[in-house]
Parts: C-alpha cells; sequence; structure tokens
C-alpha cells in the first residue's frame, strides 16, 4: 500500500484505565491503517476495547484512562511537509486537536438520542459544530444545516431543524447525528456501532444512508460492530479485537472465506451461512470474554482456544505476524519459529 | 445481512480463570469495602456504638452524681509530668479546689497541694448494670478522692460531663436507629398499600406525601414535639421522640416503594397476574423488596443523620429527651445561654460527638449510595 | 400556560385544605391550651388571681366551643384574610409576622444568594477537577460543614468573637440602636450583626448546594452527549458550561420550590440562640406557648410558600426543559 493512500496508521496503541481497583488494560497493542476512501470494520465482542480505541483516537478518552503508548499517525492535513501528524501525542484540550475533532475526524455513537444535548434543538446542536470548524454566519450556517438534515434524508428539514431529540424517533436522531458528523466534511468517520440501537428495517436504511454519503464526499470510515452481517456489508478491510488486541487484520473476501485466527474461525461458526448443510449446529464461541482485569497470561484467547498449544500459548505472548495476502494473524500456529523453538505438538482441533 | 446474530451471545465460561459470579449483596460490600470515607465512618461508628453499649465501664461517675466541691469546672486532663518536671506513670491528677473572684464573681480551680493521685485502672467505684443487666462497678479508669477526673469538665451542677456524654451516646445514637425503623415500617406500608390498592386512597396519599417531603423538617418537628403531654416520664419521652422524628421522613420511603409496586405491575402484567396467584405476600417478600431494598436501605441510613441532627435540636430546645435521661443535645442545652457559655466553653464539647456522628452517618450514607448504584464502574 | 396555571391552583385547593387541617391539629394536639399555659405561666410569678379568670379568658377567645366549630370559624375567618389575634401580643398575627419579615427575609435572602453564589461554582470546580486535590478537600469540607448543625456555629462564631473583641453580637441592633430611627450608625450596627447568622447559615448552606451541584455535574459529564460534543470538537468550556452545567442546574430549579418556604423557616434555632427578631422565633415561642392562631397562621403561610414554590419552579422547569410540556 503505497503511503499517499494512508489516511491513518495507528500503532501499538496501548489505552489503559488506571481505576482504584487495578489497571484495566482496555486497549493492550492495536495496530491498523485506514486507506483513504476505505472502510476499516472493527470487530469483536463486547468489551473487548472497541469504543476505547476509537475514543483514543479523537483524544475523547477521560481520565482515570490515558494512552501508555502508541502512534496514531493522522496523514489528512496538508502540512509543509507532508509529515503525519500524531495523535497521541497531542494535547487533548489543545486547539489543534479541537479543530481535528470533527473538522477532520467525526464519530457517531450507537445510542443517537443520548448523544444529543436534550435542551437545545437539533439545529442549533447542528449549527453550533458547524460554526466552530467553519467561519460562517447565522443564517449561512442555518441554510448548511437545514441542507444537511436534507441529505441524511430528514423528512421536512426545516421542522425538524427547530425539533429537540426527545421528538424525534431513534432512527431520526441518528440521521440527525449524521448530519452533525459530516456538516463540516470530515475525512475520517469513526461509527462506534451507529445502529445497535435500531430496529432491522431502520438499521438497513442508516447503513445505506451512511454508505451513500462515504461515496459522495469519498471519506474514509472506521465502521466498528460486534455484527459480522453488519461488517461484511460495510468494510473494505477487517480487524478483528479480542481483548484489547488486534488478532487479525484481512480484507473482508478473505475474512469470511479463509479466517485464520482461531478465534476468528470461532466467530464465523457462530453465525448461519448459506450454502451450509441445514443439520450442521451453530456453534458459540465456546467460553466467555474474561474480565479485561483477568487477563490470563500468554496468548489471552488459550482459555477458550481450541487449538491451543499448551507449553506453547499459556507462556508466551504471539506477535501480530505478517501473512501473504496482506494480512495479519496474532497466532503462534503460523509461527514457524515458534512451534520449532517450543516443539510442542498441537492440540487437536 | 438482516441475520442478526451477535457474538454477545457466549455461554459462562467454566473454572477458567479466577472469575467467580458475585452475588449483588458481595458486590455492593466490596464497592462499599473500596470506599475510604465509608470505612472511616463505620469504624467511628462502631466505636461510639461500643462507648454507649459499655457507658456503664467507659464513665468514670455516675451521669447524675452531683461533685457539690466542683461545679462548673474546666476540662482536666491526667498529666504524666509533675510540676518538678518529673516523668511518671500511670498519668496521674492533682486534686483541685475553688475560689471565687469577688469582683469578677468567677470560679477558678487551683490544684491543692502536690500530691499525686494516679489513675487506677480496671478500678472499683461507683457501682452500675453492665448493659443494664450485670451488676458491676469496675470502671475503665478512676482516681481516689478527694481527687476528681473531669476529662470534659463539668457543668454548674458539677456533674462529669464525659460521662454524661459517654451516656447520652445511648440516647442520642438510637434515637435515630429507632426514627429510621419506625419509618420504615411506616413508609414499606403504605407504600406497598397505595402501590397495589392505587385509586383514591393511593391519590390522597401521594398528595399528602408531595407536602410532607418538601415540608422544612424543623418546624414541624417543633410542632409535633409540643403535642406530647408534658406529663409523660423520661421514657415514654424518649419513644415519643422517635416517633416525632420518624414521621416526617417516611414519605420519601413510601415513595420509593410505592414506585417498585408500580414499576412490578407494569414491567410484566402477566407475570405478575401469575404471581397473584402465588399470593401477593410471596411477591412482596420473594421480587418487591428485594429490588427495592438498596434505594430504602441508602434513604434510611441518610436520614439517621438528619434525626440525630432533629434529636439534637429539640433537646436543646427544651422539647426532646428529659432528665434524668440525658443526650448529646439536651447536654447542649446548658450552653444555650450565651453568658453560660461564655464562661464554661466546655459545655459545646458534646456537639463534637453530634458533628462527628453526623458526619460518620454521612459517609455511611454515601458509601452505601455509591456501592448500590447499579451504573456506578 | 395560562390554563396550565389555572388549573395547578384549582388542584392547589383540596391540599390546601388539607394542610389546614393538618395545621390546626397540630397546635390542638397539644394537652392543655393557652388559657392553661397563660394560669401557668402566671402562676410561676406567683400570681394565683389568674385561675379565677379561667373560664371567663376562655370563653373570651372562644376556646369553649367544640373543636370542629373552631376549625371552622378559623377557616372561615381564614379564607377572607382575617388570621386571628395572638393571645401573647394581642395584636393580629398577621400584623406580628409582617413586623419580624424585614429581618428575615433580609437574613435569609443575603444568606440564599451567598450560599448559591458560592456553592455552585466551587461545585462546578469540584465535579470538573474530581479527585484533585482540592475536591477532596473541598468534599472533605463539605462533609464537615453538613455534620455542623448551624446554629452551633452560630454559637460558635458568638463566643468567638466575644473573646476576641468582647462584644456579644446577639440580637440585630445593639440597645443603644435598638429603638432609634434608622441612621448610618444603625445601619452599620445592624450589618454587625447580621454577619454572624448569615455566616452560618451561608456555611450549611453551601456545603449543601456543593454537594447537590457536584453530584448532579458529575452524573451529567458521565453522560454520553457530552463525549459526543467533544468530538465535535467543541472546547471543554463551552462543554460545560452552555450543556453540561445547564443540564444539572436542573434538579436544583426543582428545589427551588422549597427555598420560598425556607426563606421564612430555615434557621429556627439560630434565631432563638442569636435572640433575633424573625419569624422562626416567634413561631418557636408560639409552639411552645399554644398562640394557637399565631403558631398555626405561620405553619400554614410555610405550607403556602411550598404550594406557590412548588408551582413556580414547576413553570421555571417547564420553560427551562423542554422535555417537559404544560398542558
Ligand atoms: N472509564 C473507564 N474506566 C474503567 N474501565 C473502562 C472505562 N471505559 C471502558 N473501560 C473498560 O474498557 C473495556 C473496553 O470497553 P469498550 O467500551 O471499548 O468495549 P467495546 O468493545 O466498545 O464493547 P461494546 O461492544 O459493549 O460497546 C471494558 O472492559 C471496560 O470495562
Ligand atoms: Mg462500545
Amino acid at each position: 500500500m503505497a503511503e499517499s493512500e494512508l489516511l491513518l496508521e495507528v500503532r501499538n496503541l496501548k489505552t489503559h484505565f488506571f481505576a482504584e481497583e487495578g489497571i484495566v488494560r482496555a486497549v493492550d497493542g492495536v495496530d491498523f491503517t485506514v486507506a483513504r476512501g476505505k472502510t476499516l470494520g472493527v470487530l469483536g465482542e463486547s468489551g473487548c476495547g472497541k469504543s476505547v480505541t476509537g475514543f483514543s483516537i479523537l483524544r475523547l478518552v477521560q481520565p482515570p484512562g490515558r494512552i501508555v503508548a502508541g502512534e496514531i499517525l493522522y496523514h489528512g492535513l496538508h502540512g509543509a511537509d507532508n509529515r503525519a501528524l500524531d495523535l497521541a501525542r497531542c494535547s487533548p484540550t489543545s486547539s489543534q486537536m479541537q479543530s481535528i475533532r470533527g473538522g477532520e475526524i467525526a464519530m457517531i455513537f450507537q445510542e443517537a438520542r443520548t448523544s444529543l444535548d436534550p435542551v437545545y434543538t437539533v439545529g442549533s446542536q447542528l449549527i453550533e459544530a458547524i460554526k466552530y470548524h467553519q467561519s460562517l454566519r447565522q443564517e449561512q450556517a442555518k441554510a448548511w444545516g437545514v441542507e444537511m438534515l436534507r441529505r441524511v434524508g430528514l423528512p421536512d428539514p426545516e421542522a425538524t431543524f427547530n425539533k429537540y431529540p426527545h421528538q424525534l424517533s431513534g432512527g431520526m436522531c441518528q440521521r440527525v447525528m449524521i448530519a452533525i458528523a459530516l456538516s463540516c466534511q470530515p475525512k475520517l468517520l469513526i461509527a462506534d456501532e451507529p445502529t445497535t440501537a435500531l430496529d432491522v428495517t431502520t438499521e438497513a436504511q442508516v447503513l445505506r444512508l451512511i454508505k451513500d454519503l462515504q461515496e459522495e464526499l469519498g471519506m474514509s470510515m472506521i465502521f466498528i460492530t460486534h455484527n459480522l452481517g453488519v461488517v461484511a456489508e460495510m468494510a473494505d478491510e477487517i480487524v478483528v479485537m479480542y481483548l484489547g488486541k488486534v488478532v487479525e487484520q484481512t480484507d473482508v473476501k478473505a475474512l469470511f472465506e479463509d479466517a485464520r485466527h482461531p478465534y476468528t474461525q470461532a466467530l464465523l461458526r457462530s453465525v448461519p451461512q448459506i450454502g451450509k448443510k441445514s443439520g450442521e449446529r451453530l456453534q458459540t464461541v465456546p467460553g466467555s470474554v474474561p474480565h479485561p482485569q483477568n487477563i490470563p497470561a500468554g496468548c489471552p484467547f488459550h482459555p477458550r482456544c481450541p487449538s491451543r498449544m499448551p507449553g506453547l500459548c499459556d507462556r508466551k505472548e504471539p506477535a501480530l505476524l505478517p501473512l501473504s495476502g496482506n494480512r495479519l494473524v496474532r497466532c503462534f500456529l503460523y509461527d514457524e519459529d515458534a512451534l520449532k523453538g517450543a516443539n510442542v505438538h498441537v492440540a487437536n482441533t | 445481512m438482516n441475520e442478526t446474530l451477535t457474538l454477545d451471545a457466549a455461554a459462562p465460561i467454566e473454572a477458567e480463570g479466577k472469575i467467580t459470579v458475585l452475588s449483588v449483596r458481595q458486590l455492593m460490600w466490596m464497592r462499599f469495602k473500596r470506599n475510604r470515607l465509608a470505612v472511616i465512618g463505620a469504624v467511628m461508628l462502631t466505636m461510639f456504638y461500643l462507648m454507649a453499649l459499655f457507658a456503664g465501664f467507659l464513665a468514670p461517675y455516675d451521669p447524675r452524681t452531683t461533685h457539690a466541691e466542683h461545679p462548673a469546672a474546666p476540662p482536666q486532663l491526667p498529666r504524666i509530668v509533675d510540676q518538678e518536671g518529673n516523668f511518671h506513670w500511670p498519668p496521674f491528677v492533682y486534686a483541685t479546689a475553688s475560689k471565687v473572684d469577688q469582683k469578677t464573681f468567677r470560679r477558678s480551680y487551683q490544684p491543692i497541694g502536690d500530691t499525686r493521685y494516679p489513675l487506677r485502672f480496671f478500678a472499683a467505684a461507683e457501682p452500675y448494670r453492665l448493659f443494664g443487666l450485670i451488676p458491676t462497678d469496675i470502671h475503665l479508669f478512676h482516681v481516689d478522692e478527694p481527687a476528681k477526673v473531669f476529662l470534659m469538665g463539668t457543668d454548674r451542677n458539677g456533674r462529669d460531663m464525659f460521662s454524661r456524654v459517654v451516656y447520652g451516646a445511648q440516647v442520642s445514637l438510637t434515637v435515630g436507629l429507632l426514627g429510621v425503623t419506625v419509618s420504615l415500617i411506616i413508609g414499606t406500608l403504605l407504600g406497598i398499600v397505595s402501590g397495589f390498592l392505587g385509586g383514591l386512597f393511593d391519590n390522597v396519599t401521594q398528595r399528602f406525601i408531595d407536602i410532607l417531603i418538601v415540608f422544612p423538617l424543623i418546624p414541624l418537628w417543633l410542632a409535633l414535639a409540643t403535642t406530647i403531654p408534658p406529663t409523660w416520664n423520661s421514657v415514654q419521652r424518649f419513644f415519643a421522640i422517635s416517633l416525632v422524628l420518624s414521621l416526617v421522613t417516611w414519605g420519601a420511603l413510601a415513595r420509593q416503594v410505592r414506585g417498585s409496586v408500580l414499576a412490578l405491575r407494569e414491567t410484566d402484567y402477566v407475570q405478575a397476574a401469575r404471581y397473584a396467584n402465588a399470593g401477593v405476600w410471596h411477591i412482596i417478600t420473594r421480587h418487591l423488596l428485594p429490588n427495592t431494598m438498596s434505594h430504602v436501605l441508602v434513604i434510611a441510613t441518610l436520614a439517621i443523620p438528619a434525626m440525630i441532627l432533629g434529636e439534637t435540636a429539640l433537646s436543646f430546645l427544651g422539647l426532646g429527651i428529659q432528665p434524668p435521661m440525658t443526650s448529646w443535645g439536651l447536654l447542649l442545652n446548658e450552653a444555650q445561654q450565651t453568658r453560660v457559655l461564655l464562661q464554661q466553653p466546655w459545655l459545646l464539647l458534646p456537639a463534637v460527638f453530634v458533628i462527628v456522628a453526623i458526619i460518620a452517618f454521612n459517609f455511611i450514607g454515601d458509601g452505601i449510595r455509591d456501592a448500590a448504584d447499579p451504573f456506578s464502574k | 400556560m395560562i390554563k396550565y396555571i389555572v388549573t395547578r391552583t384549582i388542584a392547589m385547593i383540596p391540599t390546601f385544605l388539607l394542610l389546614t387541617v393538618f395545621g390546626f391539629l397540630l397546635i390542638e394536639l397539644p394537652p392543655g391550651d393557652y388559657v392553661t399555659s397563660y394560669i401557668r405561666a402566671q402562676a410561676a410569678q406567683g400570681n394565683t388571681s389568674a385561675a379565677d379568670q379561667e373560664a371567663s379568658m376562655r370563653a373570651q377567645y372562644g376556646l369553649d366551643q367544640p373543636i370542629v366549630v373552631r376549625y371552622g370559624l378559623w377557616l372561615s375567618r381564614f379564607v377572607r384574610g382575617d388570621f386571628g389575634d395572638s393571645f401573647e401580643f394581642r395584636r393580629p398575627a398577621t400584623e406580628i409576622i409582617g413586623s419580624r419579615l424585614g429581618v428575615t427575609l433580609t437574613i435569609s435572602i443575603c444568606a440564599f444568594l451567598i450560599s448559591w453564589g458560592i456553592g455552585i461554582p466551587l461545585g462546578i470546580y469540584s465535579a470538573t477537577h474530581q479527585y484533585s486535590r482540592t475536591d477532596n478537600f473541598l468534599t472533605t469540607v463539605t462533609f464537615v460543614g453538613l455534620g455542623i448543625p448551624d446554629f452551633l456555629l452560630g454559637l460558635l462564631l458568638l463566643v468567638t468573637v466575644w473573646m476576641l473583641t468582647g462584644e456579644v453580637l446577639t440580637g440585630m441592633n445593639s440597645s443603644a440602636y435598638a429603638s432609634a430611627p434608622w441612621s448610618v450608625g444603625k445601619v452599620l450596627d445592624f450589618l454587625k450583626h447580621l454577619w454572624i447568622p448569615v455566616t452560618a447559615v451561608v456555611i450549611t448552606g453551601t456545603a449543601w448546594i456543593m454537594r447537590v451541584m457536584r453530584g448532579n455535574l458529575l452524573d451529567q459529564l458521565g453522560r454520553p452527549y457530552v463525549t459526543a460534543l467533544r468530538a465535535r470538537g467543541l472546547p471543554e468550556r463551552v462543554v460545560i458550561y452552555k450543556h453540561a452545567v445547564r443540564n444539572a442546574l436542573h434538579p436544583l430549579v426543582m428545589s427551588l420550590g422549597q427555598t420560598l418556604a425556607w426563606l421564612i423557616s430555615g434557621f429556627t434555632i439560630i434565631s432563638l440562640v442569636l435572640d433575633l427578631p424573625t419569624v422562626q422565633s416567634i413561631y418557636l415561642r408560639a409552639m411552645l406557648q399554644q398562640d394557637v392562631y399565631l403558631g398555626g397562621t405561620i405553619l400554614i403561610l410555610i405550607g403556602v410558600l411550598i404550594l406557590i414554590g412548588t408551582l413556580l419552579a414547576d413553570i421555571l422547569l417547564a420553560w427551562l426543559d423542554p422535555r417537559i410540556r404544560l398542558y
């Protein structure tokens, strides 16, 4: 992938929460890249650190949380030397960060209604964001706001403009959120499970809308979800996360045809697929996610892994290995050196 | 696309790792223990209640004994260094006598002689009944006559303030608990009844609670306290005061319980109907009370400091506890007159106990509230 | 809106009647009546002839009627604006209350403004700097402030001032100015006395308001919309003051409803301790003396202020919070 096509590079990102009861390693080594105009899907079970990853990029993690390591390289700014900006090194309260938030990188959330301030009209919240990023006069901002509401497919945008969040349905609120997020034409949109709270029909409409707008504006997207079907629909590339770590990164087609990491394989088995024999039972991933305070030693997935290798997986942590076809996997099964060195037998799968 | 299976549907983990499923109560206890202030509050209160329980043992004198030779004596702490600067153990006191200044009419105390009277620990002195039952005369510490040990001074009748404070704890610290218990009973009953009955009864009760909740406490307490017949003896009065204190605080509890009843009826009407066959009592004890318990607990704990304050205020005004019983508020009553207070500032010392007790209860109440809040981390 | 206010006012009538019954009962419930306590007081002064007047005094005050009749009479006059006379002062209850309203409101409004003025900013600071050293300090101070009864604070201040200056600042005016007409000197003297009760009330009040504000704001700051606002690149100042604080104020607006009644019923015991000529101290006295009409009028006045306060708070909140609609 050529450098110029990259918009965002996340390298070895670690975000920890220093809670009273101990350190929560919510994000503990996340690497991925987002290409211009493309969508990266982030997939993982609840609590694996997807949202915290998104918040980290925008530097929205509040104390006791803190980015403890890693780089977040943003290539979207046309600086003099065209160098990337490391967001991990910016101050969260700096004006530079403020202009990036919403202006360069925007975010939409799971619960649209609670993500809007209940005491202001959606219009005033829309204008507020626009005015902070573009020097527009009140009427211009308002006209632009109404235009945005029209573009996200809200009926009667002028009337909606003066409505309060509680007067709108969940789907309409999410459209408003999208309008606010896209009103300043960001280059990257982080969508954190934007459709989880919606019913199936509305979900499909909103996904369609996001996709259309993305094409129209040519922006990149990080699409966070725990829904395999949705990620298949939306993403070009996918990273699979487990307990704060990326365990596999690959393009969407390869993921569904030829998943490598045992966790990804287990995930895929838990989803009904067309073409499978109807008699075959759906499987769940055995066990559940351990609490991030109790991360097992070695490979964090080994207690639930069907192909774990005792003596190796419970001792050492696998690194993210490049495999052929631009994919990355964090598993000893693909690590020739480790396999030879440890001289273990593979438990039958 | 339109399959909705998500990854969250995972089976619970088996014995793998150290993860155990905690009951709500254990979880609350864990969170409570982590709250430093709450633990401090709990420790302080434990000490206070032990003090009340072992009052006879801790107090060197009977709270009613008047030391006629020592009226309005200032606090006298036992010393370990004598007038020549020599160190002594155990601590000792000097005997004192008072002198009244002819011009200012102010009384002052001076040591007489340099005989040291050491503190005798676990000494036999005035008889009392431990826990009100076991007759004994062992006190934690005492000194031989004619010396006296007045840790917190005496009042104008020469009664030892420390002993009175220790005994006063018995009243001051129980009046709130008793009051809360009564208001728990009234509140829960009324809440359940008005929740289940609904209709006019519910309506009238709710309107009444509307006013009660926002009505300023002190004027109401005052008005209610004046209704206690003056002919009642001090024990009857003690119970009457708890009742007065409780009457004013059941509103919030009733509201909470009623809310839970309504929620229970609404959440799953069919299920509720099925349970109705199992009996109202079953619903109440199995479903309603456990659900609403933590909220009720929080409201109750946070009501106790207000009640202690109420008792203090009423007794301070002479409308609360009556002698021969004693309470912290009653002790402060003697400090009410500015003139007295200016000459015997130590009469304000019982206030320290009131304040510490209230703060401790507030710490605990906050701790329980944070621990019970399901949305806190 | 007007329709809402009218309906609410009409709906307040039964509550008001309930309140009068309740108030009347409270005053009637104590054993004996004003005449009994009057005779007792006279006897204590060695005047035994008062006992002979018992029956005639009862008839004079209408205390020989059955309780229902007395309530009916009282209420009917009440509605006409005649609140009855104080037995003790032989003057209309309203007149006595009115003459004390000035001092009462001066103290309470000062205390109210100062404690809200300090408490809200401190609460905001505490919440936005959670667990910082200042926050921990303020939280501790809050707990202490809430633990100390305000009347003890008043006493403490009084004693401290006495020890430092030798002056005893009880009441609202030194004896020199007590019956003098208002002058610059008297105003200064008044201010010199005013600060003691005000400070005592302010300390408790500030602690309370700070705690409420801190809790509310922390609650708001944890909400998703705050994260969303930050994600839009709004400056922290806008996120906090324009949005979070605005939302956090709503529960306080509700408590404003109680504040109206508090203005004439807070710091009751301070009034007694510091010998302040306030409505509260006369209420206390009336309660002790069974001065029915005076005590009852004040009690019901408090209740009425609560009803009005709640209504005003509801209207204010509806105006502030678009989610609440008045129909
Ligand atoms: N403020 C915080 N303090 C402590 N721990 C936190 C905090 N915020 C998040 N965490 C922890 O970080 C972990 C990851 O949380 P995150 O919200 O990123 O999960 P997620 O993958 O987005 O899950 P979901 O699908 O449920 O949204 C969780 O285990 C959570 O307990
Ligand atoms: Mg999430």
